[in-house]
């Protein structure tokens, strides 16, 4: 069975934790408690393929974030999450984003940009709109979806499965024609 | 001639009465003339004579005392002979007069040429408007008059002369050209006499006049006297004559007379027109020799400006220049001083200090462009930079030297005790030797100079980064070790009392680890304790001494390698850093809720602005060389005591919260040791959850409290004590633990007592959830589970007694149970003795077959299998007894009420009243309980 490694970012309080366990359990976790890093396994099915998920929710406070570097290098596809209610949360993706690409050293990541809590309608800060035009500079997938309600928690996972198939898919015409050069250490 | 033109001109009144013509010439337009020669240049010359003449005629004009000299412009009718008057000038109105003596050459259709020699003059009138002349007005104004003879023309030049001589005001006499006044020498005799009036004018004019006068009196006088005698008129013209030449002669004589006046009158004039010619000269020298000073004052000024303005730029080259040299000079002691460069003195440290940061100040001046296309300057620049590199290679090695020797030191001083090292040993004096250099690290910094090494360039800066980094992190490598190793050995030490060795996997750890402390309860709970003081302690010191090793470093390097400026807020942060850690275990500082910790974060965050300090420095040097030894000591510390995960958990909670707080370097450590410590946390958690799982009992045997329930409490007693000092943060974190493990205690009891058959389920259920009750009543956030567990153990506690009491006065029970369907079918209480089978009778004798005694031994019997069922030495014991006998009250007054409502007056009574059965229950219990305690 093939494994997946996807990570969940975010800044805190986004709800990754939330929208993980809500995927992975089929429950929403109602009380905040900011992750240290939790690991969860779960296996879907794809197109009639049964596939390993590992999912990492990594910690969003500051107060746990060090080094991210080895799980960015670990991670095949990544979830960036923020709070629809939060603008902060949005703006804080760029850094994740370029830290993702950086560490990847590709352009080309799967990648899922989640906007959470859409349920909150009443509070949103982030209009749709923002999140679209973000995803479409990421040159990513966007969805909002809200881990209380389960709308659109499966499709995110869904989706970035998909993308990391599409993309080992097409690895091999790419490795011939990109020659990276050297990198001297 | 002149007076019978005199009088032609006053007929026809163009003269007035007493004008007199001075002088009369005759002129061609010359303008018109030469207008005509060219039309008609064909046509022979002389037929080209035809030309219109006019007059000249200059007279004065006396009126009112005051003489005008005036000049007619008159044209002669060719048919009537007739002066006609054709423009009237004055004289001032002219501006000047030219003598034009031309001859001009005429080249005819036929080839001859012509010569005629023109005679003309040309009269330049004033405008009216304006003295400055126009090229058009210019043209208007002037005319060019040729006259036929030369000498008419010149007698009427001299007679215009001597009237604006004499007439005007110098200011309005026309200005003669080309003509300069020759008084005539010849006598006046020869000449026609008024003709050859001499100079004087006026005078000659008046005595024109008053000879006319005289001549019209002797005119008129002759007249009278030869009224009659007028026949004979030759007579008297003959007369006339000889008076008139009296006159003549008188005239004669007197001009005569005159003339030597007049001569030396005119000497006189020459001699002051030569004077005023001299005088002129010489005002023109005066004047050529003004300007010439004039000029030479000028050229002077204009000089001295020069010259100023050279001296300014001189000296502004030269302050230029001066500049540039300082800006460029570096004297050679200085130069010196960086060669011997001696850095064993703080003086001659800061000597060299100055003088070095002076070199780079003069290869970062900014000078003019243009200078620094000076050669000049290039080879100073040249030479200057020669010296930055080679002091820079210079310095570098001393710095090298500087850190190896002080490290050196470090290790010599240190040496002697690493067998045993119960510290890491404080830096401090690595720090401080290298601290009075740090202001040459921040040169070379600076300076930026570089060097090649194997093909790849490299900063100076960077190399002595990377040489301390290399130097340092060998020498925390072995004192981090050296010191983890003493720390692993002291643990190693209370691992000693090793029961079951074969039980070491990781479920059978966990067991042992709650068991000890669980067995401890009856026997050595001091020596556990103790024991894990002991290990926290080893702990917590570990932590300290590597926190404030990696702080002090931190400290350091930002100093030493001069990161960023940010220094003043770093070190308020460290010291309290190091006061905090000290008494991390039992004083934290402390948000009121997980979300206000979240929001404080970030905003001081925001708040500090420089969030990322770089660490780079620290990262190489520590690398994961604290990750991983801290973690072989926690591994340790697991082998020892599993449980202490719960401590390693919460304590690397509050070192990551505090490192976070103060914005350490150690916060990245921290976290990978948090996430270790959470890992082998859950891990413990898992194990524990499968173990209660797991639990399987012998249904045969009595279960009282489920051995996992006692592991429970084992372990929130340790969880509750590790999170005590940071439960005001991470509270959740714990009862998130507890949670998933009651949930599966709760459903594992409910399975156990299911399958237990020797001990009733009731007791199984109630015991436990009695037991879960009592753990969890403390915890706040468990309030629902412990309600529920609460609910749980009442519920069956109450089904266990209702059960196992049963009915003791079994037949009693059956007869009230019939009494009571009677009455609930309507029947009349005092009905109810009349039924056969409910007869007083009946029940009397149903009533005796349980006498008290009897009574006492079944309760008796009952205590001893409660007993049984509960686990010893139970405090539910009691409990339960009581409630039996609540119960078996409430039965008995049942019992009571129904007798007395339906056998009133039978006189029908138990045997043992409501205060045998308390007295019956208390001495049993009494009893039993004493005969436990022997």
């Amino acid at each position: 069975m093939r494994e997946y490694k996807i990570v969940v970012l975010g800044s805190g309080g986004v709800g990754k934790s939330a929208v993980t366990v809500q995927f992975v359990q089929g429950i929403f976790v109602e009380k905040y408690d900011p992750t240290i890093e939790d690991c969860y396994r779960k296996q879907i099915e794809i197109n009639g393929v049964q596939c390993m998920l590992e999912i990492l929710d990594t910690a969003g406070t500051e107060q746990f974030t060090a080094m991210r570097d080895l799980y960015m290098k670990n991670g095949q596809g990544f979830v960036l999450v923020y709070s629809i209610t939060s603008q902060a949360t949005f703006n804080d993706l760029h850094e994740l984003r370029d830290q993702i690409l950086r560490i990847k050293d590709a352009s080309d990541v799967p990648m899922v940009l989640v906007g959470n809590k859409c349920d909150l309608e009443d509070e949103r800060v982030v209009s749709k709109d923002q999140g679209q035009t973000l995803s479409k500079h990421f040159a990513c997938t966007f969805m909002e979806a809200s881990a209380k309600l389960r709308v659109n928690v499966q499709e995110i996972f869904f989706d970035l499965v998909r993308q990391i198939n599409k993309k080992v898919s097409d690895k091999p015409k790419r490795v011939t024609k990109e020659k990276k050069p050297c990198t001297l250490l | 001639m002149f007076k019978s033109i005199q009088q032609k001109l006053k007929d026809a009144s163009i003269l007035e009465e007493n004008e007199p013509i001075l002088s009369f010439i005759q002129v061609v337009d010359f303008n018109k003339q030469q207008q005509q020669f060219k039309k008609i240049a064909k046509e022979e010359l002389a037929s080209l004579v035809q030309n219109k003449f006019y007059y000249f005629l200059a007279s004065i004009k006396t009126a009112d005392n005051d003489s005008t000299p005036i000049i007619y412009l008159l044209k002669l009718n060719d048919k009537t002979n007739d002066f006609k008057l054709k423009v009237t000038y004055y004289l001032d109105d002219i501006k000047t007069i030219t003598k034009i003596d031309n001859t001009i050459k005429q080249t005819l259709s036929n080839g001859n040429s012509l010569e005629t020699n023109v005679y003309a003059f040309e009269l330049l009138f004033r405008c009216d408007s304006d003295d400055s002349l126009n090229e058009t007005t210019d043209q208007k104004l002037k005319f060019v008059w040729q006259c036929n003879k030369v000498e008419e023309r010149n007698d009427f030049l001299d007679t215009l002369w001597k009237l604006s001589e004499q007439f005007l005001k110098a200011s309005s006499r026309p200005k003669f050209i080309n003509y300069k006044f020759e008084p005539k020498k010849t006598l006046v005799q020869t000449k026609d006499d008024e003709e050859s009036n001499d100079n004087s004018i006026i005078k000659d004019i008046n005595q024109q006049y008053e000879i006319s006068k005289t001549d019209e009196d002797s005119l008129l006088k002759l007249m009278s006297e030869c009224d009659f005698a007028s026949s004979n008129a030759e007579k008297f013209i003959e007369k006339l004559q000889t008076e008139l030449l009296q006159l003549d002669t008188s005239n004669i004589e007197s001009i005569m007379n005159s003339e030597e006046n007049t001569l030396k009158l005119i000497d006189m004039l020459d001699v002051a027109v030569q004077e005023i010619d001299k005088i002129d000269d010489r005002l023109k020298e005066y004047e050529d020799k003004i300007s010439a000073v004039g000029d030479a004052v000028r050229i002077v000024g204009e000089r001295d400006n020069v010259i100023q303005l050279q001296q300014n730029n001189q000296f502004a080259l030269l302050e230029l220049l001066e500049s540039m040299i300082i800006n460029l000079d570096f004297p050679a002691e200085n130069l010196h001083v960086l060669k011997s460069l001696d850095l064993t003195k703080p003086e001659s440290i800061r000597k060299v200090i100055k003088v070095a940061n002076n070199l780079l100040d003069l290869l970062e001046t900014e000078l003019p462009s243009s200078l620094t296309k000076m050669k000049a300057y290039e080879e100073q620049k040249k030479t200057l930079e020669k010296y930055k590199i080679s002091f820079c290679g210079h310095l570098c090695k001393n710095l090298r030297n500087a850190i190896g020797h002080a490290t050196n030191k470090h290790l010599e001083s240190e040496g002697k005790n690493d067998a045993n090292r119960v510290t890491i040993p404080s830096h401090k004096k690595i720090h401080d030797d290298l601290l009075a250099l740090k202001e040459l690290v921040f040169w070379v910094h600076r300076s930026n100079c570089m060097f090649s090494e194997q093909n790849q360039t490299k900063t100076f800066y960077e190399d002595l980064k990377q040489n301390y980094i290399e130097t340092i992190k060998q020498l925390y490598i072995k004192e981090v070790n050296e010191f983890c190793m003493s720390a692993k050995a002291g643990i190693a030490k209370l691992d000693r009392p090793r029961p079951n060795v074969s039980m070491e996997n990781i479920k059978g750890s966990m067991i042992r680890s709650l068991e000890k402390s669980h067995i401890g309860d009856s026997f050595g709970s001091k020596t556990d304790q103790n024991h894990k003081d002991t290990l926290k302690a080893i702990f917590v010191k570990l932590l300290n001494y590597l926190t404030n090793a990696v702080t002090s470093e931190e400290k350091f390097c930002l100093e030493f390698f001069a990161i960023p400026p940010k220094q003043g807020k770093l070190d308020e942060s460290i010291v309290s850093s190091n006061s905090g850690n000290s008494k991390l275990l039992s004083n934290l500082p402390r948000t009121n809720s997980n979300l206000s910790l979240v929001s404080t974060n970030t905003t001081s965050s925001k708040l500090l602005g420089d969030p990322k300090t770089d660490f780079s420095v620290l990262k190489e040097i520590f690398s994961v060389l604290i990750e991983d030894q801290v973690k072989q000591v926690m591994d340790s510390i697991i082998k020892t005591d599993y449980i202490m995960v719960l401590f390693l958990y919460s304590n690397m909670l509050a070192g990551v919260s505090t490192c976070h707080q103060n914005r350490q370097y150690m916060h990245q450590p921290m976290v990978g040791l948090l996430r270790f410590a959470k890992e082998k946390c859950d891990e413990f958690v898992r194990n524990f959850k499968e173990f209660i799982s797991e639990t399987k009992v012998n249904r045969k045997e009595k279960i009282g409290i489920l051995k996992f329930v006692k592991y429970f409490e084992e372990f929130v007693k340790e969880a509750e004590i590790c999170w005590e000092p940071i439960k005001n943060d991470y509270s959740e974190k714990l009862c998130n633990i507890y949670e998933g493990i009651v949930r599966d205690i709760f459903k594992a009891i409910e399975d156990i007592a299911s399958v237990s058959q020797k001990t009733p389920q009731e007791v199984v259920l109630f015991q436990n959830y009695h037991q879960m009750t009592h753990i969890m009543r403390g915890i706040n956030g468990l309030k629902d589970l412990t309600r529920k567990a609460r609910e749980d153990y009442i519920n069956w506690q109450k089904e266990y007694v209702k059960r196992l009491f049963g009915r003791p006065l079994e037949k009693i029970h059956i007869f009230f149970e019939k009494v009571q369907a009677k009455l609930d079918r309507g029947y009349v209480h005092q009905d109810i003795s009349y039924q056969l089978e409910l007869s007083a009778n009946n029940l009397a004798q149903i009533i005796s077959e349980y006498p008290a005694r009897e009574v006492k031994r079944g309760l008796y019997d009952l205590y001893n299998k409660v007993e049984k069922h509960l686990e010893d030495n139970s405090s539910l014991l009691q409990v339960v007894w009581r409630d039996m006998s609540t119960e078996f009250i409430t039965q008995y007054k049942n019992y009571e009420t129904l007798i007395k409502l339906c056998y009133e007056g039978h006189n029908i009574k138990f045997d043992f009243t409501q205060e045998d059965i308390y007295k019956f229950f208390n001495e049993i219990s009494i009893e039993r309980s004493k005969e436990h305690k022997f």
